[in-house]
Order: structure tokens, then sequence, then C-alpha cells
């Protein structure tokens, strides 16, 4: 169902909107779903859920970060995001499992 | 003794065996270097001058004796300083722990000495081997890793003191790690022979965690048989890790290798290359052709390798540095952006990780469909010359980025690579090649290498003036 809103996408615009007072910002309602992006802007124009996250850092750490710091961190956040979005653009069946070690099938006996 | 300080941990095997040269002298020398020429590349933390000639006192009383632990024995070597070493700090090259003493020898340093290596020094690295987005080669407690061949060109990162030693003809290997490009670079940059084994092939029990699922310990040395040897000591199971496979890893090989091999070279890999780098790569195939059948213009499946791996590290980074943030200390970082640059891992979304991890299955199912057409392919390792020390590195040979690379995808999926040097380009700096194989495939990796450098004289070359 490649165009429905998930609940949890859903769940994270909610929390999205949750955070507006602290990112001082307006946050524009998600427009997620197959193939479209969380944050269509590129890492010098973070979108609002890159914003949302540099506030994560900031409550954590904000008190050794200056504002130029959350600035880069922001941009940062923005290029993994749309990492992410790339990742998200190939399908997955339900049982697809994290594949963590011996990650590739085994070659000849030397 | 004429001067052992290039020759190979085979030929210095022979000159021991034959009572040519003792254990104590070889390793008196090597020290010797290591700590005079060390500095000159910053390659090096540690110089454990007691330890090495207290076991290298041991092993001519061995030989003495009539015991023989093999091709290792006597040889002296360095770790990269992310591996445990009882009685010596273990730095992983970053300020915040430059006097941190950790317990026991981790699994590989463990498995040199049971093989008769010497350890001589502990060789230095980039901070944190690199995990919080370095874009500099000051990004070490340590200073900037110098190539032998040019110092004010860098050594490559992280394995920047295991490079520079080896090619400046400090020790005769060195241990290193990459998890992304971190054997591959001082390999090239510094003109040696350097493997990175399958995933799981050498345990990293001891050794500092960057991103659990695809760390790898490796090597840098001078020859492809050199690698064999070393990789047949360190490479086996471990109770303390479970990643570490089952498989032993046998060199020399029980089995001769095929007569012909084949291999393969990706559409595009020569795009945006320097042309200096293109040429020895053209040299190299032509040298290959004369055992191998070549298939070019082999496509990459079609997946976001580096968007997957880069993922997958900044979270487990995150993850594994995570008292570095806490505390603050990351603040002490040496290079400016890695005070910073985790941070944004701290916040990596889980369904984007798991993500990554999930598609990592169908992802080595199709690189391993291609690799297994072949028996490696190969690549220039970069695609430029090692860079200058004083640029950042988003700024330095803007006009080659490279072509196709299989760098992300064979790190990612856990496919071991051989690095050799090829030939010199630009400011007669090294050159380098790259083979790339199936998971467990070292083997016939460093036999198609072993017959490279049976034909070419490359890695016999010696930085100038050394």
């Amino acid at each position: 169902m490649p165009n429905e809103f998930s609940r949890r996408e859903f769940a994270e615009s909610l929390a999205l909107a949750a955070l507006v007072p602290l990112l001082g910002a307006k946050v524009e309602p998600l427009q997620l779903g197959w193939g479209k992006t969380v944050a269509a802007s590129a890492a010098d124009h973070p979108g609002a859920l890159a914003k949302a996250l540099a506030e994560v850092i900031r409550v954590q750490y904000g008190s050794r970060l200056r504002q130029a710091d959350l600035v880069t961190i922001t941009s940062q956040i923005q290029n993994g995001l749309e990492r992410s979005e790339q990742i998200r653009k190939i399908e997955l069946a339900n049982g697809d499992e994290p594949f963590t070690y011996s990650a590739v099938a085994p070659g000849p006996t030397p | 003794m004429s001067d052992p300080s290039f020759l190979s941990v085979a030929e210095l095997g022979r000159l021991l065996r034959a009572r040519q040269v003792s254990a104590v002298e070889l390793t008196r020398h090597f020290l010797d270097r290591l700590e005079r020429l060390g500095p000159t590349y910053n390659a090096v933390v540690t110089v454990l001058r007691e330890r090495a000639l207290t076991e290298a006192r041991e092993r001519d009383r061995e030989l003495a004796r009539g015991r023989n632990r093999g091709p290792l024995h006597g040889i002296p070597y360095g770790a990269k300083d992310l591996l445990a070493v009882e009685g010596a700090p273990t730095t992983w090259g970053a300020r915040p722990y430059r006097d941190r003493m950790l317990q026991g020898d981790a699994t590989a340093i463990r498995r040199l000495r049971d093989a008769g290596a010497v350890l001589c020094a502990k060789l230095a690295m980039v901070e944190l081997a690199g995990g919080m987005g370095y874009n500099q080669a000051f990004a070490s407690f340590t200073g900037p890793g110098r190539s032998p061949w040019g110092p004010a060109r860098w050594s490559g990162g992280s394995s920047s003191g295991s490079g520079a030693a080896v090619g400046a003809g400090l020790v005769p290997f060195a241990l290193g790690s990459e998890t992304w490009g971190s054997i591959q670079f001082p390999a090239a940059f510094c003109g040696v022979t350097g493997l990175r084994p399958t995933y799981g092939r050498v345990s990293r029990h001891g050794a500092m965690a960057l991103s659990w699922t695809m760390d790898k310990l490796g090597l840098l040395g001078r020859t492809a048989e050199d690698c064999g040897h070393v990789l047949g000591a360190i490479a086996g199971p471990d109770p303390a890790d479970q990643s570490a496979l089952a498989r032993r890893f046998q060199y020399p090989p029980r089995s001769r290798a095929p007569s012909r091999f084949r291999l393969g070279v990706l559409r595009g890999t020569l795009d945006k290359t320097q042309p200096e780098v293109r040429r020895n790569f053209e040299a190299s195939l032509a040298v290959l052709r004369e055992f191998a059948e070549v298939e070019d213009d082999l496509e990459l499946p079609d997946f976001p390798y580096e968007a997957m791996a880069s993922v997958i590290i900044d979270a487990e980074a995150a993850s594994a540095f995570e008292p570095l943030f806490q505390s603050g200390r990351i603040t002490e970082l040496t290079a400016p952006e890695d005070r910073i640059g985790g941070y944004s891992g701290q916040v990596v979304l889980a369904k984007d990780y798991l993500r990554a991890l999930r598609l990592r299955r169908p992802a080595a199912a199709a690189l391993d469909g291609l690799l297994k057409r072949v028996d490696a392919l190969v690549a220039p390792s970069l695609p430029t010359v090692a860079w200058p020390i004083d640029a950042p590195f988003d700024k330095v040979y803007p006009d080659y980025p490279g072509g196709t690379s299989i760098s992300g995808a064979a790190n990612l999926c856990g496919a071991p690579g051989l690095f050799m040097m090829n030939g010199t380009g630009e400011g007669s700096l090294p050159t380098s090649l790259q083979l790339t194989g199936r998971a467990l495939g070292e083997g016939t990796l460093l036999a198609i290498g072993a017959r490279y450098q049976q034909r070419t004289d490359h890695h016999r070359r010696r930085p100038p003036g050394l």
C-alpha cells in the first residue's frame, strides 16, 4: 500500500508538531509516503524533520554547542535523512530481517 | 648484516632461520628506525622497546633449541593503536584516551605472539578511526600522518601510522583496520600492500569498535605473500568475538592456484581519475592479462551502498562512542569537525538504521552474484595520488572524484580487498591497484596479487631518501 500514510508516520507528524514551540518555526504537515521525501530540501535548507531532530541534540547537549555548531549539525542530519530516503526507495518484504554479521554468502574455501 | 629495512617477511624469515641475523638484531634495527624516523611521519604512538627485546630474546632461544613457530618467527611488526596491548596505552588516536591502559592483549596481538612475531610499536591512527567524520589530515593527537613518499602528503587514514611505518621501512608489516577505506587509503598513499579481510575473518576482540557490523582487522605489508602469512596467523574463530568466523585461513594454500584467472572491470571505473592513475592501471591490466582473462564493462548491482554504509556507521558509532558525548570529552578531539561530527548519528532513526541492515542481505546477495562471475574485480585503489596534507579533503583534487567505486559496496557487504602499488603518478607519488573478491576469497586475491608482484617490481620501490 505504497501511498498510505502509516501509523508510524502519523506518530512522527504528531511528535514534530509537539516540537514546534522548541523549534521556533512553523512545521509544515508531513507529506510522507512511498517515493516521497521526508524533507525534500538540500542540506543547506534543512527540512522540518532535520530541525526537529537537531532540537533533540540541542536539548541534550546544547550547553556545549554554539549556534554555528547546531547549524552544522542540522545540515548533517539533513544529509543523513536524504541518505535514508535513498534507502527507503528499495522495497523490502515483511520477512526481510536485519542482517548484522557475516553479511555475504560464503565464497570458495581458500 | 645488510640493510633489512625493506625486506619482506619471507626474506627476513630466511635470514633468521639461516642464522644470518638474530631476532634481537632485527628487533633492535626496527626499534631504532621507529624511534629515529617515526616522528618524521607522525607514525608512532608508543615504542615498546623492552617488551619487544624480551620477546625477541625468547624467539632466539627457541630457534637455538630447534623450535620454529613458522614464517613469522622473530619478525618485528607494529599495530594500529586501536588494539589493546597489556602494559601500554591504547589511545585510539584520541586525546581523551592518550593515557588509557587496557587490560590484556587483543586476540590478533596474542595470535601474532603465538606465531612468533615481535611487537615493536603501537602506531598512529586517525582519532576514533575517523568515526566522527574528519575532513583533514590533522585529526589525531599525534599529528597528521605523513607519507614516506612525500611528507607534505597525507599517509592516508585511518590506519595512518601502519601505512607510513611499513612504507618507510620502520616495520616489515603492521596491523590495521578498515570500516570503510582505512586500509585502502594508507596502502595506496604509502605505496605498500594492504589486505582487508572478509568481515569476520579476524577476531575484533580487544579492538576499538567503530561499527560492529562493518569493522574488519587487516594489515599492511610489503607483498601479497607477506599478507598471506600474517592472515594465516591471525584468522580464525574466537570465543571472545561472536562475529569471528569458524573457518581458519591456510597459507600457503594446500591446493595450487589455477594457471589462469578471471578478472572483471566495472564500467566507469576509470572515469574522473588522474591520467597517471589511468595509465598505470592500464599497464597493470596488461600484466594481469598474461595470466588472466579480463572482462570489461561489468555493472555493479544497483543499490545505495554508500548511503546504507553511512547510516549504519553513523548509528553504530553514535552508540559505540556514547560515553564521549555523555561526558563532553568529545570536545577534546583534535579536528574541530570531529568535535561536532558525531551528533547527527545520535538521532538516526531506528527504522532507518534497521532498514539499512535489512537491505544488506539483498545487496550482499546481488554483489556476490557479480563477484562469483570472476575471481576478482580489479580497479584503481583511488583516483588520485596522496592528498596534500594541508588542504581539507573536500577541496583536494576536485576534478578527480573517481568513477564507479566498489569500496562502499565491498565494505558494506564484508568482501575482502587487496591493494598493491602499481606505479607512480603526479609528483612521483605512488598509485595503486585493488582487487576485490568474494567472501572468504582472500586466498584467490593473494594468489593473483603474488603473481602480479612476481612480474613487477613496484612493491620493491623505496620512497626517495629511504
